[in-house]
């Protein structure tokens, strides 16, 4: 006879408490991959280690230098330079590796001095090995990790995953985006083998106590109808009208606003959708950034396969939640904001208010990637497209033709 | 630390505009981060670069047994490539040519199988796995792999294209994620495009020739698994529909529907063994998950874990289906205990 469970005798075991976690690295300690990248307070460059599900907290005092008289571009002729021409096969000459087994992960500015660094993976296979680099006024130097002080925080494993007999991991796991705010990050990633939206709060400095560590889980709802979980691709924090505010992009591409004080351990957030980017397209990153002409606080949002979004904070924090009937659409809707000319940027950092730094296929060799830089806010270089008063004899409205030749050493 | 790979090297001596050839011996660690060679004398500097460029990478030199000298590399010698190694000594400054061969293996990499291998998937199923014979190269899935219809045609905007691929830590094992934008109901991509997978129609997920193992060797043929698809399913996980299988030695659970394999793997356990422990070793095969377990375990002793986590190839967990009404989503955060007995047994023995 076939016995029915009565599930009120089931038993239900709270979720265990999270297994210690961060420790300071050990003398030499290195990441497995090196990923995502965000700087912290007091010279700190936080690294996404996916292929270990950790993140490492480097103090990166000895490899920073003042950049400040590095010239970036022109920005009166719309001109920005090539700082690094081969991105890949510079740094796999460095690291003894032909550039196709270079794979370019993230660039990061240091604020203070301007200084850029790079992640990146060298070599194809299961044996891939991290590399960091800076950025020194166009020389490319890779980072010793092992010389560096560093702490790492270890991410909670899921609740009652199986593991092999020495701990290791069975599952996949990526960190897709790291971003600090006043004395934590908050990490997002992608599994592999499951819808998993958690989106991770951890103190820093790393503690080394399960408390340090806070999980909310992110969700979905459309249009009132029906909620899923919602993994975050990419992610900032902002304050809107004085709110601390977490700006993030899903992977099915709504753009949602979330207070931090909402983030609290063991939430289930539904956040506010404001906008919908368009299908066929991923998100890359959410850049912050001031525009230099009228001091606005913006983000520009970078896809993978269509111009980029820029939106002014004061847009997204008037902006009302979409509407419930929402007319079928194939493209964006809701709060867009302008499109920015930056599709086939791979990955792209806020230098100062003026300047951005880009990693992107060069426009005269798809084969090749650069490193440039890319005036803000118009993130537009009269090199890299076909413009009118690029052609001799044109109409000269703004005056490029006064100046000479850029000429950039 | 040993050297497994002694080779004959010809050193070339430039010494004062005179060129010299002898013979001397080389050999490379096994981690490839070692160069080890007999020198009169220990060099002043060293450093090593990829044949036909200028860039140079210091080598640390460390005196080695046998009176050697032991050349440090930060990187590892990469198989298949050439490099030069330069050693600068008072005598002058000496190139020597190293290449560690790659060892190809003698066959195109291949799909092993997909999973799940089910003929008939849901129409909303949400992600695949493809088991490769050896570990493949990152970097090229989204030019390799794709949803095809059953005339051939790539099904445009059906896959997730992140920025990261999702492999398996030994990079044999790759998941295939269908976009969720299109799978979610309501969602801008969902209501434009609809969902990848229609009720009633068959699609294969086709990855091409090019796409190359780790030494860069392609598969050579290209590979399609081909599936039916079935009405979407969008019910939470229900262990009262599962069926229990004893045999002498295992413990088997057949399920209700196609299970994500890899989420039962590691969100089910079997809990019983000694001293109240878990039993390991289990495997997924055919949709069905099976235990080892002793014959004189008694089925009063076994019960199952449910992590929240566990998920169906849909997404459907065991709070929830995947897409759940709004308001009434929950998260799925505790472990589920059942006693075996409760669920429908089936099998030879009583135990």
């Amino acid at each position: 006879m076939r016995m029915k469970p009565n599930f009120t005798r089931m038993l239900s075991v709270s979720v265990l408490t999270l297994v210690l976690s961060s420790h300071l690295a050990d003398a030499g300690e290195t990441p497995t991959s090196a990923g995502a990248l965000e700087f912290g307070p007091d010279n700190t460059l936080f690294v996404g280690d996916t292929f270990a599900g950790r993140v490492f907290a480097f103090d990166i005092s000895e490899v920073v230098a003042d950049q400040s008289d590095y010239v970036l571009g022109r920005a009166e002729t719309f001109e920005g330079r090539v700082i690094v021409d081969d991105l890949k096969g510079t740094i796999g000459a460095q690291v003894m590796a032909p550039a196709e087994q270079i794979t370019i992960n993230d660039v990061a500015v240091h604020g203070e001095t301007g200084q850029i660094i790079l992640s990146a993976r060298r070599g194809l296979g299961p044996d891939a090995l991290p590399v960091l680099a800076t950025v020194d006024k166009g020389a490319l130097r890779i980072v010793d990790m092992a010389t560096l002080d560093s702490s790492v925080h270890t991410l909670a494993s899921p609740v009652a995953e199986t593991s092999l007999e020495f701990g290791q991991r069975t599952r996949s796991y990526a960190i897709t985006d790291i971003d600090y705010h006043e004395g934590e990050i908050f990490v997002a990633g992608v599994s592999g083998e499951s819808f998993n939206s958690t989106l991770r709060r951890i103190a820093f400095p790393f503690s080394g106590t399960p408390e340090a560590e806070t999980q909310i889980e992110i969700w979905h709802a459309v249009h009132g109808q029906w909620e899923t979980r919602a993994p975050i691709i990419a992610q900032t924090i902002a304050e809107l009208n004085g709110v601390p505010t977490l700006i993030a992009v899903y992977a099915c591409t709504p753009l949602v606003r979330i207070p931090l004080a909402d983030l609290v351990d063991g939430a289930m957030i539904r956040a506010e959708m404001i906008a919908e980017l368009g299908y066929g397209n991923s998100p890359i990153d959410i850049v912050p950034y001031t525009n230099p002409f009228d001091q606005s606080q913006n983000v520009l949002i970078t896809h993978t396969h269509r111009a980029g979004n820029q939106i002014t904070l004061s847009a997204i924090a008037a902006a009302d939640p979409m509407p419930v009937e929402v007319p079928m659409n194939f493209g964006p809707d809701g709060l867009v904001g302008a499109p920015a000319p930056v599709s086939g940027v791979q990955h792209m950092a806020m230098i100062d208010s003026n300047w951005a730094v880009v990693v992107q296929t060069d426009p005269e060799d798809s084969q090749k990637i650069q490193l440039r830089s890319l005036l803000s806010p118009f993130f537009f270089d009269r090199a890299l497209h076909m413009v009118e008063m690029n052609w001799p004899g044109s109409p000269d409205p703004y005056g490029y033709r006064q100046y000479p030749p850029l000429d950039l050493q | 630390m040993r050297y497994l790979l002694p080779f004959m090297v010809q050193l070339i001596l430039i010494v004062g505009g005179t060129i010299q050839a002898s013979a001397g011996t080389l050999s490379i660690s096994e981690d490839n981060r070692t160069i080890l060679l007999e020198l009169e004398e220990v060099p002043l500097s060293a450093g090593i670069s990829q044949r036909g460029s200028s860039i140079e990478a210091e080598l640390r030199i460390e005196p080695a047994q046998d009176a050697q000298i032991a050349l440090i590399s930060n990187w590892p010698l990469i198989r298949g490539l050439e490099y030069d190694v330069r050693i600068r000594s008072t005598s002058g400054l000496r190139t020597i040519p190293v290449a560690l061969p790659q060892a190809v293996p003698p066959t195109p990499p291949s799909v092993q199988r997909m999973s799940p291998a089910a003929e008939v998937l849901p129409a909303n199923t949400l992600r695949l796995y493809a088991h490769f014979d050896r570990p493949m190269a990152r970097g090229q899935v989204v030019d390799h792999v794709r949803l095809i219809d059953q005339e051939g045609n790539a099904i445009s905007d059906a896959l997730l294209n992140l920025g990261v691929e999702m492999w398996s830590p030994d990079q044999q094992r790759l998941t295939i994620l269908f976009d969720p934008g299109r799978l979610k109901r309501g969602v801008g991509p969902n209501l434009a495009l609809g969902a990848p997978l229609v009720p009633g129609h068959r699609f294969a997920i086709e990855i091409d020739a090019d796409m190359h193992d780790a030494l860069n060797r392609p598969l050579g043929s290209t590979f399609r698994h081909w599936f039916d698809v079935g009405e979407a399913d969008r019910r939470a996980l229900s262990p009262s529909d599962w069926t229990v299988l004893l045999s002498e030695n295992t413990i088997s659970i057949v399920f209700d529907r196609t299970m994500d394999e890899y989420s039962a793997l590691s969100m089910l356990r079997l809990l019983g063994g000694e001293d109240g422990g878990f039993f390991i070793g289990s495997v997924f095969q055919h949709g069905v998950i099976t235990w080892p377990v002793p014959a004189d375990v008694p089925l009063s002793r076994l019960s199952i874990v449910l992590g929240p986590e566990l998920e169906d190839v849909a997404g459907n967990t065991i709070c929830a289906p995947f897409d759940v009404t709004a308001t009434h989503g929950a998260r799925c955060e505790h472990q589920i205990v059942l006693p075996l007995r409760d669920l429908q047994n089936k099998g030879k023995n009583a135990r």
